[in-house]
Formats: C-alpha cells, structure tokens, sequence
C-alpha cells in the first residue's frame, strides 16, 4: 500500500484571486521501502510541491493522502505521527545539544510537559546510532559540521518513527563525502528500516545512483515518476532543462554540454580512460573528436607510455602530458583544421 | 559524555548560586533603607514578635517587605516575557519594551493617569479605583499592541521586520504619551514621570495579593509553553511537523507576555533592560537553549537581577531612591554589548 499518495493534486499559489498553478494534476504514489528522488531545475516547484505534500501549504486542488488519511481530514498530531520533515530552514537550536535536539522528535509522543519516558530515551538513543551521530551525542548541534547537523535533523525525523520521511535538500550545502554519506544514509533507512523517503536535489548523478525511483519534474513543467534506470533509459531526463546546450550523457550517467565544436580531430586510442579524459580536454578547446569526419590532424594516443603523437601536415610531434597537447594545439592556425 | 554530566552539575552549581543570592539580596533589601532599623528588631519581628515602635512594623511589612515580593515576581515576570519573546520571534533583541508592548502598557497607563488624573481626578476618590483602571489601561495598551504584532505578523513572515514594527508602534504610542503629557495638568505630568522612572515599591499590601496572583498565574502558564518553545526552536515548520499548534500556542504565549508586562508596568512603570538581558545571563550561565532549564533559571536570575537593582536604588539612603530605570541600563548595556561581540562564540546564536 502507497504511504504517500496524491489525486488530482495542483499544487501552486493563489493571491487574492489570481491563481498560479505551478504543478497539476498529479497522481503520484510512494511506497515503503522506496528512495524517491524529486529532481528538477532551481525554481521549478520542486519546494512547493514539498511544503504542499506536507501540509504547510494548501493545494489548489486535490487530495493528499497520507497512510490512507487525507491530510486535510488528519489532526497535526496525528500527521505527526505519520510524517517527519527535514527542512533547510535556520533554525535556534544551537544551543542545544545534538541528543536534545533528537529528543524533540519525541514531542508527538511525549505529555504535556514533554517528559521522556524509558522507551523515548531507547529511541533515541536507536536514532542517534542510526544515522552515526551517536558520538556527538553531547555536543552542541553549534558545533556540528553541515554534514553532522543534516545527520542529527535526520535522527530527530528517524525519533519521530514516522514510516514517511520528506527532506528538502538535504545535501544543498554539504561537501562531497558528507553529501555521499548523508545519500547511503538515506539508503539504508529506506531499505533496512522500510521507511518511505522522498528527498529533493538538484544533484542528480547522486540520485541516479542511490534513489529506487525519480520523480522528475521538466522544464514545462510535467512531472513523470518511475523506476530510476527505465526513466534514465527513456530520455525522460532531457526534459528537466529547456536548454539544448545541456543533454544527459546515458553512459556516463549525468549531464554534459551539447555544444557544437568549431574544429574536428581524428582521436586514435584504445585505452577508454585515456580517451574520456583527452576528449575532455579537447571539447573544453572547442574541439570535436568524430570518428565520422575526416580531420587534417590525427591524434595518436595508442601507445601512451611513449607519448601522445600529433600528427600535422607530415609533421610528427611527440607530448608527454594533455597539458603540452593542449598548448599546442591552440597554437595551431585555425585553417589547418 | 562529559558535556553532559558538567550540564547537570552546572544546573545544580547555578541554582544554587541564584537561590543563595536571592536570600541575601533579600536580606539585604530588609536590612537597608532610609530609617535604620536594627538586625535583631527585624528578626524578632518576622518572628511574630511585638516591634518597639510602631512606625518600624509598618516600614517593615508595609513597605520593605511588599517591595522584595514585588521585585521578585516582576523581575521574574519581566524576564519570562523577554525570552518568550525571543524564541517566539527568533530573535535574541526582543523583549517587551523594544517590542512596544512596554510602550503600548504606559500609553494605557497615560491615559488613565493625565486624561483621568486631570478630569477626573477630583471626582471620585482614586486609591481603589486609580490601581484597577490603571491596570486595565496598561492591559488594553499592551494587547493593543501585541494584537497588532499578530496582524502584521500574519503576512510579515520576518522577525526582523516585525521587530521594526514593533519599534515602530512604539514611536507612535511615545508620541501619543508625549501629546497626553502636553495637554495634561503640571500634577498629573509630574506623577506620570515618576511612574515612568520605574520604581517596586509602588504596590501597598493590599494591593499586593492580586498583584500576586496575576503575576504568579502568568508564570504558570509560561512554565507550561516549555514544550512548544523547545520545538519553536527548529522554526514554525519544524514545530508544525512535531505536532504544535503554531497559532494557539503563539496566541498564548502573546496573551501571557501582554498580562505580565501590563501587570508589572502598572504596577511599576516600564522597567527597562531587564526582559531583554536576563534570558541572556541565564543562557550564558547554564549554557543551553533548552527551556526545561533556562525557563525556570531565567525567572530565579530575573528575580536575582530585580533584587540587585533595588538594593542599588536604596542604597545612597540619605537622598533617597533612585529611579529604577536609571540603574537597568548601566547593568544591562555592557552586557548586550557583551554579547554582541561574542556572538560567534556563543552557541546560542549558531
């Protein structure tokens, strides 16, 4: 059974009486035990969407349900019960430390006084060692990483035992190992503990790899949802930029510029890695490297361990790094192309 | 684990420290003033004893004595606000004076004292009558402004912002109060400006029960918004997600700061300084944002600073008592400024 599901949901904004719809008609449905990833261009609706699903902000139409409920129909408290949110908004909890600010996702559970019993305490605890944040324990959440913070904000939703977990990016600002970390996290949340867990980005190489499925909003404004390798498949990443100059690269998983090059050479090189790298470099210059059109120059990259040869009007000259292939390549008169 | 452990016994040492300060301070509250009266006369007369004359009984349970218990519960009171304020808005400058609340209270206050005291201060007699219209002014005038808090705040999601307007309204009510004082009769501005100058000794015994009981059960209801104010730390989305009310748990808390400001600045003018840097000094003390501790710990300190400042004021016994918000601002000022440069090294503000 979907935990998360949407009928007919428009979700945009409304001022006084004029209507802005910034997504519509969405039918969409998350299980557990699933890692969604809400991909889309800055700007494109992917918060709004969030803040609609969690309630903070009305739909314009529709109906969200939440494990069967209608959020409309629900009590806070008990959509607390049922869903937990990490935001990137600045919060005060500095002064807190990392376990009382875990501790808060106990506030649905606890009496008016908020008094931790035995099993709050347990939780917690469970919660820390979770996301691996158990050692900062004590702490001030002030003295915490990006990285650790976004970790302690996840064990606070994981205290809050909630099967539905929504994070909005939740690796915005971190570095690359902790924005890694934060992603496996999520992972084995989503696979261990069978929670359903729908987090934006606009980082999408990271998504591909670890999100079962995307929810992948394009550039007009359609969201098509769907196993992640069928979606990456079908070209359906295309869509998130209206650009032409950027296209998702299948093979190598993310995007990459889709500019037309001025000038063409003949590249010859068995080694695959060696290649991606010269043909890098070689693009950046404005240089295409198809096979199918005929050069005047050829580059010759089969025996690297003697050199990269270049190959000019009879001329033969031999570089030991793409740093010297490059300079002297640009030296090379545009005619000669 | 160590963090942890020092918390609690840092807990322990502060309270401890506070509560022995607040015997002291009160002791010596008892102690000094204009006409001396000796240690063991005043031990044997809270002993139920008879006094020798007559006149030190009444200095001692008519003046002195309703002076602490009116420090104490509007130091309490005033710091209370301070730090509901803070959390509420987000932001660690406010407190009711800057908020207007402060302004909104004595602008109440002025009406009744200048319009009232110069129209109708002959007609009928104003010692029962002056402290209840008083108080119900001070009430109007503070709700007056905290409702337009909660208009504005409606669709001014900054805190900053509303701050701004906060100061705004405060102006306004200034300039109201200025107006009033310049139409008002030469008793009436005089009387007005005393008040202003805030002083804890201006509630009598009798009047000192209801005092109590409105401040007291203001201070309940703040103990009880401990839980809401913990999770109004993450930020209103956060504390939606956790299940708080957002608009009834702000609504109460306006509600509480608008009755303990009214009540205080009725009762002893707009105090100054001490809502805005007593929630600070507990902070630093106990060195955490958690309202299980910092809430109560902010009223024992705000209870401790209103005793300090009293003793202050009756000190130079032989000219009298100095105005009350003469002395916050030496106290309070080098600790805001304190504060603003060591931001970066508290982790409160982080």
């Amino acid at each position: 059974m979907a935990i998360l599901s949407t009928r007919q949901l428009t979700a945009g904004y409304r001022k006084g009486s004029i209507i802005t719809p910034i997504l519509t008609d969405l039918n969409l449905n998350l299980k557990q035990g699933a890692l969604v990833a809400l991909v889309g261009a800055n700007g494109i609706g992917k918060s709004t969407l969030l803040r609609t699903i969690v309630g903070n902000h009305p739909p314009l139409s529709g109906e969200i349900s939440i494990s069967g409920n209608n959020i409309n129909e629900i009590s806070r408290q008990k959509l607390a019960l049922s869903l937990s949110i990490v935001t990137t908004d600045r919060t005060q909890a500095g002064g807190l430390t990392v376990k009382e600010l875990v501790s808060l996702g106990r506030q649905p559970y606890t009496g008016f006084l908020g008094i931790l019993g035995k099993q709050d305490r347990k939780i917690i605890e469970e919660s820390l060692t979770a996301t691996g944040i158990a050692h900062k324990a004590h702490n001030f959440v002030a003295e915490l990483s990006d990285g650790e913070r976004q970790k302690a904000m996840i064990a606070k939703a994981l205290a809050q035992q909630t099967p539905l977990i929504i994070l909005d990016e939740p690796t915005a600002f971190l570095d690359v190992e902790s924005r890694m970390e934060t992603m496996l996290l999520l992972h084995n949340l989503a696979h261990k503990q069978n929670k359903a867990i729908l987090f934006s980005s606009h980082d999408l190489s990271q998504s591909l790899l670890l999100a079962d499925e995307l929810w992948i909003v394009t550039h007009d404004r359609q969201l098509i949802s769907g196993n992640t390798e069928d979606l990456a498949l079908s070209g359906a990443l295309n869509r998130i930029f209206a650009s032409n100059h950027i296209r998702f690269d299948q093979k190598q998983g993310d995007f990459c510029i889709n500019v037309p090059c001025q000038y063409k050479v003949n590249l010859i090189c068995k080694d695959k890695i060696l290649k991606r790298w010269i043909r890098n470099a070689l693009r950046r210059n404005d240089i295409a490297t198809d096979s199918t059109r005929q050069s005047k120059i050829t580059i010759d990259a089969s025996s690297p361990q003697s050199g990269i040869i270049l190959y000019l009007q009879q001329k033969t000259i031999t570089v030991k790094t793409i740093a010297e292939l490059i300079s002297f390549i640009r030296r090379i008169s545009p005619e000669l192309f | 684990m160590n963090n942890k452990k020092n918390n609690s016994i840092r807990l322990i040492i502060v309270s401890a420290i506070l509560t022995a300060l607040l015997l002291l301070l009160s002791a010596g509250n008892l102690l000094i003033g204009s006409v001396h009266i000796p240690t063991d006369e005043i031990i044997s007369m809270l002993s139920g004893y008879q006094a020798s004359s007559p006149v030190m009984e009444i200095i001692l349970f008519e003046s002195r004595i309703p002076t602490i218990i009116t420090a104490v519960l509007c130091g309490a009171a005033l710091a209370v606000c301070g730090l509901l304020l803070q959390t509420a808005f987000n932001n660690p400058l406010a407190d009711p004076s800057i908020l207007g609340v402060s302004t909104g209270a004595s602008l109440g206050v002025a009406v009744i004292m200048l319009l009232g005291g110069g129209y109708l201060g002959g007609a009928f007699d104003s010692v029962l009558s002056g402290y209840i219209s008083t108080l119900a002014g001070a009430f109007a005038g503070a709700m007056t402004v905290l409702a337009l808090l909660l208009l504005f705040s409606t669709f001014i999601k900054s805190a900053t912002m509303l701050l701004i307007i906060g100061i705004m309204v405060s102006y306004l009510a200034s300039s109201l109060i200025s107006l009033l004082n310049f139409f008002a009769t030469e008793e009436g501005v005089h009387s007005f400006v005393i008040w202003g100058m805030g002083n804890f000794s201006g509630v009598t015994s009798e009047q000192l029960p209801v005092f109590s009981i409105i401040i007291s059960i203001g201070l309940i209801l703040a103990l009880l918004l401990v839980k809401p104010l913990n999770a109004l730390l993450l930020g209103t989305r956060y504390a939606e997600n956790l299940g708080v009310n957002i608009k009834s748990t702000r609504n109460t808390l306006l509600l509480v700061t608008g009755i303990l400001t009214a009540v205080t600045t009725a009762f002893c003018g707009p105090i100054s300084f001490l809502g805005l840097i007593v929630p600070h000094i507990a902070r630093l003390l106990l060195n955490t944002s958690n309202h299980n501790t910092l809430l109560p710990i902010t009223m024992l300190t705000g209870a401790v600073m209103a005793l300090f400042c009293t003793l202050i004021s009756i000190l130079p016994v032989s000219i009298g008592i100095i105005p009350i918000n003469a002395i916050t601002p030496i106290i309070g000022v080098p600790i805001i400024l304190y504060i603003i440069i060591n931001r970066r090294k508290l982790q409160y503000f982080n």
